[in-house]
C-alpha cells in the first residue's frame, strides 16, 4: 500500500500505487554489441507482434465492441500535461490518452510502442529510435521524428518541467530522418528506456499545446495519440474519455483496439465510498481499495479481484545528519531489528503486498527473494545495540502524515513494537506538506513514515534515495562504496552484472550501514465487475483499458 | 435607519480588511510549504526555486499581502497554487453546489422546525413538547460527521436506497441530483433544525403569554386564528435573526458535510485548500464567507428594526 | 447562541442569597438536575479514569484485534487490539479538559476585553470591536483549523484555538452590559464615591451578567467538545496513541463498512452524551434564570 503515506484528501502522490515497473530486459542483454532487429522485445509473451500492441496472455475471440465503463480513481487528476505532472495518480489517465516511445508488458519487460525498435550504440552514449509510421494525433497532427524531438526538448528545457530530473542524462536529441530519432547521452545510462516508458516519453501534439497555452494542463483535449481521447474534464467531478477510432493498436486477431466506446473516470478519495460504488454497480473498475476490504471483494459474486506484487516500498526515514539522534548507525539498525514485519503485514495491510527488507521490489530483476536480514523481530539484539552506543534509552520523534487512518494504525503498531525493545518513539502527526518541508530541509529530528511509489527500473527505487546528495535522499545518508556501486550499474547494460552490483549495494545500505528501515512492499491490485473482461494488473498498477471489453 | 445602514456598511470595510489580514497571517504561519506540496515528487532545488518565483512566494510577506490586496479589490484573486485555475473561477464553479445544498438544508430545517416548534409551543410541557425539545437538543449534540457517516452506512451501503455520496448537476439530471442531495441535506439540516426549533418554540411561548393574545382568546377567537394571525408574526422576529445568520454561514456549515459526501462545493474546496496550503484559494473563500456573514447580519438587523418599530438604531451600542 | 440579559440589580447578591437561589432553582427544575447529573458523572469518569478503566488504553494486542463486544471487552477491541471501553473512559479526559479549558480561556479573555472595551470606550472600543467582528465573521471551523494548524497539532493548541473562537460571545456579553449600566445611578454614585474602575466593574457590573455567563458557558462547553471532536477528526488536536473521542471515531470509521461498529459507536455515543448533557443543562439553566420566562403558570 502506501508509499508516501498520504491523507485521503491529498491529491498528489497516490497512496497506493505501485510504481511503473520494469526491466531493461532482453534489450539490455542483446545489446552488448550493436544490434538491430526487434531490439528489446521480450520473448515472454508469444502473442507479440512487432509493430502491434502486446495482448494479454489469453485473448478471447468473443471480445465485443462498444459500451461504457466507469472507473473510480483515488484522487482527481491534477495535471493532464505530462510535463507538469507530479502526481502519480495522473498516470492513470495519461496512459489512456498518450502513447510513449516504449511501454512494458505485464511481466515488466520493455516493449515497442511508438518506437518500433531501437539501437543502443556500442559506447552506450546514444540510443536511436525507429518510429512507427502513419500515426496521427487526435487533432490530426502527424507523428514523426520532429515531434519526438520537440517533446523531449520541451521536457528537458522548460523551466518548471517536472521531467528534467528523469531526463538529466540526455545531452541532445537529433532528428536523423522523418521517422528516426537519436538521443545523445552525457554518459551511458541504462535506465533511460525505463524513463521513456512513463511520462518522460509521452508524446503530445505540439499544435494542441500551443493552442491551449497556459491552460493546457487542465484542458488537454485531443492532444495525444493514445487509444482514448480526452473529451471532458470537470474538476473533482469526472473525466470522460472516448474511443479513438484511428488508433494504431490491434489485438491478436488483427482487430482494431480499443473495444470500449467510453470511459468515465470518477475521483473518489474515500476508499469505502469507492468500494460502495463498485458493489452497487455504479462503477465497474478500481485499482485501489483498502486491505481490509479485500476479503469482502473476494466474497462478492459480482466482482473479480486480482493482485500481483507491486513496485512500491514502505520505509522509515531517519535523519542521519550529524547532530541528530540517528546519525548513530546502530540506532537505525536497532529499529530495523526490533520491527515485527510479519505482524505489520498481517494486521495493517491485511496480507496485501509482501514483507520487505530493502528498496528493490519483487518485480525488479535485481530482487533477491532470499534476502531477509531481519526475518523475526530480534528484541534482545536491538537492546544490545542500543546499550553498546551507551547513551541510555533510544528516544526519538516519529513524524507521521495526518489524514489517513491506516497510516495512524501503522504508526501506533510500530510504536508498540519498538516499545518492546525499550525504544521510545513519540508520534507527532503533521500535515503531509509540513513533513515534506522538514524532510527537504533535513531538519526533522527523528524518523518519518514515508515510502516510495516505485519505478520500473531498480535504479528508480534506489539511486535518488540513497546516493550521496541525491534529491530524495532525505536521510542525508552517505556511503562511498554504495555510491560507487550505484554509479557503476548505471553505465552497464548487462542485467546480470547490474543485479550483482545492486545486491552488493543493498547489503550495505540495508544491513551494514543502514540508510533507512524498510518493512513492506506494496501490491498492484485490480478490482473489476464480472462483466468487464480483458484486464489484468501490471506491476505499475496502471490499467490498460485498450484491452477491456464488456460482456452482455 | 438609513444613517445606521450606511454606517454599518462603512464599518464592514475595516472588518473585512482585518479578516483578510488574519487569514493571511494564519496561513503563512502554518508550517508546510505549498511549493513542496505542489511539487509532489520533484525535489530539484532549481525547479523548486523557479516554481516559488513563478508563484510569487519568494517576496517578503507584507509585499505579498499588498500585492494580493491590490488584485483582490479589482476582482482578481490569483490562481490556485495546486491547479493553476483562476481562484474566482474555481470558487464560482463550486458555488452552485454549495448553495443548492445549503438551501435544501435550510428548507428542511425551517419546515420541520416550524411544524414541530409550533405544536410544541401550543402544547407546552406535554410529552410531545419534551420529546421534541429533547430531540432538538440531541440533533445539536450529535457530531455531524458521525451522523453523516451513519446515514451513508445505513441508507446507502446497507439498504442501498440512495447513493453513498457524489453529485450530478441539477440541469443534467434533476432526479439523480435529488437522489444525491437527500442525505447530505438531512445531515446539514440537523444542527440548524435544532436551533430553529428551540427558537420558534421559545419565542412563540413568550408571545403567547402576552396580554393581547389573552385578550384575543378571551374575545373568543378560534385558537388557530389567534396563533396564525397574531402570535406568529411577532414571534418571527428573533426567529428571522437566527435563520438569517444561518444563511450567512452557509459556507461554513457545509464544510464537513461536503467532505463526507463528496459534494463538490466551496466547503470541500476550503478544506482541501487548507491541507494543500493553497493560500489564494483559502483567502478568497474566507473573505467571501466573512462578507456573506456580515451582509446577512446587517440585513437581519435591518429587518429586525423594520418589523419591530419599537427598536431604533439611533446612537448607542451596536 | 443568543445571549440572555437579566434585569439590572441595584444591589449585588450576597453569598447567602446566592446559595438560596441555587437550591431553589435546583428543586424546581428537574432538567437542571438531570443535565448536571450527567455532566457530573462524565467529569468523575474522567477524573477517576485510572481506576475505572479495565485496561490500559494504549496497550496494543494485535492478536485480539477487531473483536466485537464480549464479556472481557464490553465494547470490543479496535484494530490494534486495544480495549474500546477503556479508551472511551480515558478519552473523557481529553474532551472534557479541552472543553473546559477552551471555554475558560474564551470566557476570561472575552470578559476582560468586553468590560474594558465598554468601560473605556473611545478609540479602544472602536478598534477592539472591529477585531471582534472580524473574529466573528471568520468561519469558526476554518479559524479553529487554521490556528491549530499554525501552532501545531497538539492538544494545548486545540484548546487555544477553540478558546479564541469563543471569545467574541463573551466580549459582546460583557460590553453590552457595561454600556447598559454605565450611566445608571448606582454606578455614577459609586464613581462619585471614589470607587476605582476595577471595583465598579467587578462588584457592580459583573454580578449582573453572572446568569447569562453561566448559561452561555454551558452551551459553549458543549460546542467546544464538538469542535474538539471535529478537530481531532481532521487530525489536529490530541496526538496518538492517547485516546481522544474525535480521533478514535475518525480512526475507526473506515471499519463501519465492514460491520465493525463498536469502535466508532463507543466514542460517538460518548461525545453525544457529553454535548447533550451540557446543552441540556445550559438550556435548562436559561429557562430557569431568564426572568422573562420565569413567569410561569
Amino acid at each position: 500500500m502506501a508509499q508516501r503515506y498520504l491523507s485521503r484528501r491529498r491529491f498528489l502522490t497516490s497512496a497506493a500505487v505501485a510504481g511503473v515497473s520494469l526491466l531493461l530486459a532482453s534489450c539490455g542483454q542483446k545489446s552488448a554489441t550493436p544490434t538491430t532487429g526487434a531490439g528489446g522485445v521480450s520473448q515472454a509473451s508469444p502473442t507479440t507482434k512487432v509493430g502491434g500492441a502486446v495482448t494479454p496472455t489469453t485473448v478471447s475471440s468473443k471480445a465485443r465492441y462498444g459500451g461504457t465503463i466507469t472507473f473510480v480513481l483515488e484522487n482527481d487528476v491534477i495535471d493532464f500535461d505530462p510535463m507538469r505532472s507530479r502526481a502519480f495518480v495522473d498516470r492513470n489517465v495519461h496512459y489512456q490518452i498518450y502513447d510513449s516511445l516504449v511501454r512494458v508488458d505485464p511481466k515488466g519487460n520493455i516493449i515497442p510502442w511508438l518506437a518500433e525498435r531501437w539501437e543502443i550504440a556500442p559506447d552506450g552514449k546514444s540510443v536511436t529510435f525507429f518510429l512507427r509510421q502513419g500515426v496521427k494525433f487526435h487533432d490530426g497532427t502527424a507523428f514523426d521524428a520532429n515531434v519526438v524531438k520537440w517533446n523531449l526538448d520541451r521536457y528537458r528545457n522548460t523551466p518548471d518541467s517536472a521531467r528534467r530530473g528523469e531526463l538529466a542524462s540526455v545531452d541532445s536529441v537529433d532528428v536523423v530522418d522523418t521517422y528516426t530519432v537519436r538521443v545523445n547521452l552525457k554518459a551511458p545510462f541504462s535506465p533511460l528506456l525505463a524513463q521513456l516508458v512513463d511520462r518522460a516519453g509521452m508524446m503530445v501534439s505540439p499544435k494542441a499545446v500551443q493552442e491551449a497555452g497556459a491552460d493546457f494542463t487542465r484542458k488537454a483535449f485531443k492532444a495525444g495519440t493514445g487509444p482514448f481521447i480526452l473529451t471532458e474534464a470537470v474538476k473533482d467531478d469526472h473525466i470522460t474519455l472516448e474511443r479513438n477510432p484511428d488508433w494504431w493498436g490491434k489485438d491478436e486477431a488483427g482487430n482494431p483496439l480499443p473495444y470500449l466506446d467510453k470511459i468515465i473516470i470518477k475521483p473518489i478519495t474515500n476508499s469505502d465510498v469507492r468500494l460502495a460504488n463498485l458493489r452497487t454497480g455504479e462503477a465497474q473498475v478500481a485499482n485501489n481499495i483498502a486491505g481490509k476490504d479485500v476479503a469482502t471483494v473476494k466474497a462478492d459474486s459480482t466482482l473479480t479481484y486480482q493482485e500481483i506484487p507491486g513496485l512500491s516500498f514502505a520505509s522509515l526515514i531517519p535523519n542521519r545528519k550529524e547532530g541528530f539522534v540517528f546519525h548513530e548507525g546502530n540506532y537505525v539498525k536497532a529499529v530495523a531489528m526490533a520491527l515485527d514485519r510479519q505482524e505489520i503485514h498481517d494486521k495493517v495491510f491485511f496480507g496485501v503486498g509482501a514483507v520487505g527488507y530493502g528498496a528493490i521490489a519483487p518485480p525488479h530483476f535485481a530482487y533477491d527473494p532470499a534476502f531477509a536480514p531481519f526475518p523475526k523481530p530480534d528484541i534482545d539484539g536491538a537492546k544490545r545495540l542500543v546499550a553498546e552506543v551507551g547513551k541510555g534509552q533510544l528516544q526519538f520523534e516519529f513524524l507521521v502524515p495526518s489524514g489517513d487512518p491506516q497510516t495512524l494504525q501503522l504508526a501506533q503498531l510500530i510504536q508498540a513494537q519498538l516499545a518492546k525493545a525499550d525504544i521510545k518513539a513519540e508520534i507527532v502527526q503533521l500535515e503531509f506538506a509540513q513533513i515534506l518541508q522538514l524532510q527537504d530541509q533535513k531538519s526533522f529530528k527523528g524518523m518519518t513514515l514515508v515510502g516510495w511509489s516505485g519505478r520500473i527500473d531498480p535504479d528508480g527505487n534506489t539511486y535518488d534515495h540513497i546516493h550521496t546528495g541525491a534529491p530524495f535522499n532525505d536521510s542525508s545518508y552517505s556511503n562511498k562504496q554504495v555510491d560507487q556501486y550505484l554509479e557503476q550499474q548505471r553505465t552497464i547494460t548487462d542485467q546480470a552484472q547490474r543485479r550483482d552490483l545492486f545486491r552488493k549495494a543493498e547489503q550495505i545500505y540495508v544491513v551494514d550501514d543502514p540508510a533507512r528501515v524498510w518493512y513492506h512492499f506494496g501490491a498492484a491490485m485490480l478490482v473489476t465487475s464480472k462483466k468487464v473482461q480483458g484486464l489484468q494488473p501490471y506491476p505499475d498498477q496502471i490499467i490498460r483499458f485498450q484491452y477491456a471489453w464488456l460482456q452482455k | 435607519m438609513l444613517q445606521y445602514t450606511i454606517r454599518r456598511l462603512l464599518l464592514m470595510v475595516p472588518v473585512a480588511l482585518l479578516v483578510t489580514i488574519i487569514s493571511f497571517v494564519l496561513l503563512r504561519l502554518t508550517p508546510g510549504d505549498p511549493v513542496l506540496v505542489y511539487a509532489g515528487e520533484e525535489h530539484d532545488p532549481a525547479t523548486l526555486a523557479a516554481l516559488r518565483h513563478s508563484l510569487g512566494l519568494d517576496r517578503p510577506l507584507p509585499v505579498q499581502y499588498v500585492f494580493w490586496l491590490e488584485r483582490a479589490v479589482q476582482g482578481d484573486f490569483g490562481r490556485s497554487i495546486r491547479t493553476q485555475q483562476p481562484v474566482l473561477e474555481a470558487i464560482v464553479e463550486r458555488l452552485p453546489a454549495t448553495i443548492e445544498l445549503g438551501t435544501a438544508a435550510l428548507i428542511i430545517s425551517i419546515v420541520v422546525a416550524f411544524v414541530i416548534g409550533i405544536i410544541a409551543a401550543l402544547k407546552r410541557n406535554s410529552v410531545f413538547d419534551l420529546l421534541s425539545t429533547g430531540i432538538a437538543i440531541a440533533g445539536v449534540s450529535l457530531p455531524n460527521f458521525f451522523l453523516g457517516i451513519a446515514l451513508i452506512l445505513f441508507i446507502a451501503v446497507f439498504l442501498r436506497w440512495l447513493p453513498p455520496g457524489g453529485y450530478t448537476p441539477l440541469w443534467q439530471d434533476p432526479l439523480d441530483n435529488l437522489r444525491h442531495l437527500i442525505l447530505p441535506a438531512i445531515t446539514l439540516a440537523t444542527a440548524s433544525l435544532a436551533v430553529n426549533l428551540r427558537q420558534i418554540r421559545s419565542s412563540l411561548i413568550e408571545v403567547l403569554s402576552q396580554d393581547y393574545i389573552r385578550t384575543a382568546q378571551a374575545k373568543g377567537l378560534p385558537q388557530r386564528l389567534v396563533v396564525l394571525r397574531h402570535a406568529l408574526k411577532n414571534a418571527m422576529i428573533p426567529v428571522i435573526t437566527v435563520i438569517g445568520l444561518q444563511v450567512g454561514s452557509i459556507i461554513e456549515g457545509a464544510i464537513i458535510t461536503e467532505s463526507i459526501f463528496f459534494w463538490p462545493g466551496v466547503g470541500r474546496l476550503a478544506v482541501d485548500s487548507i491541507a494543500g496550503r493553497d493560500y489564494p484559494v483559502v483567502q478568497a473563500i474566507v473573505l467571501m464567507s466573512a462578507l456573506s456573514y456580515m451582509v446577512s447580519t446587517l440585513l437581519v438587523d435591518v429587518l429586525y428594526a423594520w418589523f419591530d418599530p419599537r427598536i431604533s438604531y439611533g446612537g448607542g451600542a451596536s | 447562541m443568543t445571549q440572555v440579559l437579566s434585569q439590572p440589580r441595584a444591589l449585588p447578591l450576597t453569598e447567602a442569597r446566592r446559595w438560596h437561589r441555587l437550591l431553589w432553582i435546583l428543586r424546581r427544575n428537574p432538567r437542571i438536575t438531570i443535565g448536571g447529573g450527567i455532566v457530573l458523572v462524565l467529569v468523575l469518569m474522567a477524573l477517576l479514569a485510572p481506576w475505572v478503566a479495565p485496561y490500559d488504553p494504549v496497550a496494543v494486542d494485535p492478536s485480539h484485534a477487531l473483536e466485537g463486544p464480549s464479556l472481557s471487552h464490553l465494547l470490543g477491541t479496535d484494530d490494534l487490539g486495544r480495549d474500546v471501553l477503556s479508551r472511551v473512559i480515558w478519552g473523557a479526559r481529553v474532551s472534557l479538559s479541552v472543553g473546559l479549558i477552551a471555554v475558560a480561556i474564551g470566557l476570561f479573555a472575552g470578559l476582560t476585553l468586553g468590560l474594558l472595551s465598554g468601560y473605556v470606550g473611545g478609540l479602544l472600543d472602536l478598534v477592539l470591536m472591529r477585531l471582534i467582528d472580524a473574529l466573528l465573521a471568520f468561519p469558526a471551523l476554518v479559524l479553529a483549523i487554521a490556528i491549530t494548524a499554525a501552532l501545531g497539532p497538539q492538544i494545548q493548541n486545540a484548546m487555544i484555538a477553540i478558546g479564541i473562537v469563543a471569545i467574541p460571545i463573551y466580549t459582546r456579553l460583557a460590553r453590552g452590559q457595561v454600556l447598559a449600566l454605565r450611566n445608571q445611578e448606582f454606578v455614577i454614585a459609586a464613581r462619585a464615591l471614589g470607587a476605582s474602575a476595577r471595583r465598579i466593574l467587578l462588584r457592580h457590573i459583573l454580578p449582573n451578567i453572572i446568569n447569562p455567563i453561566i448559561v452561555q458557558a454551558s452551551l459553549s462547553i458543549a460546542f467546544a467538545v464538538l469542535q474538539e471532536a471535529s478537530l481531532s477528526f481532521l487530525g489536529l488536536g490530541a496526538q496518538p496513541p492517547n485516546p481522544s473521542w474525535g480521533q478514535d471515531i475518525y480512526y475507526s470509521q473506515r471499519y463501519l463498512a465492514n460491520l465493525k461498529w463498536w469502535m466508532s459507536v463507543g466514542p460517538g455515543v460518548a461525545i453525544f452524551l457529553a454535548v447533550f448533557a451540557f446543552n441540556f443543562l445550559g438550556d435548562a439553566l436559561r429557562d430557569a434564570l431568564d426572568p422573562r420566562l420565569r413567569r410561569r403558570s
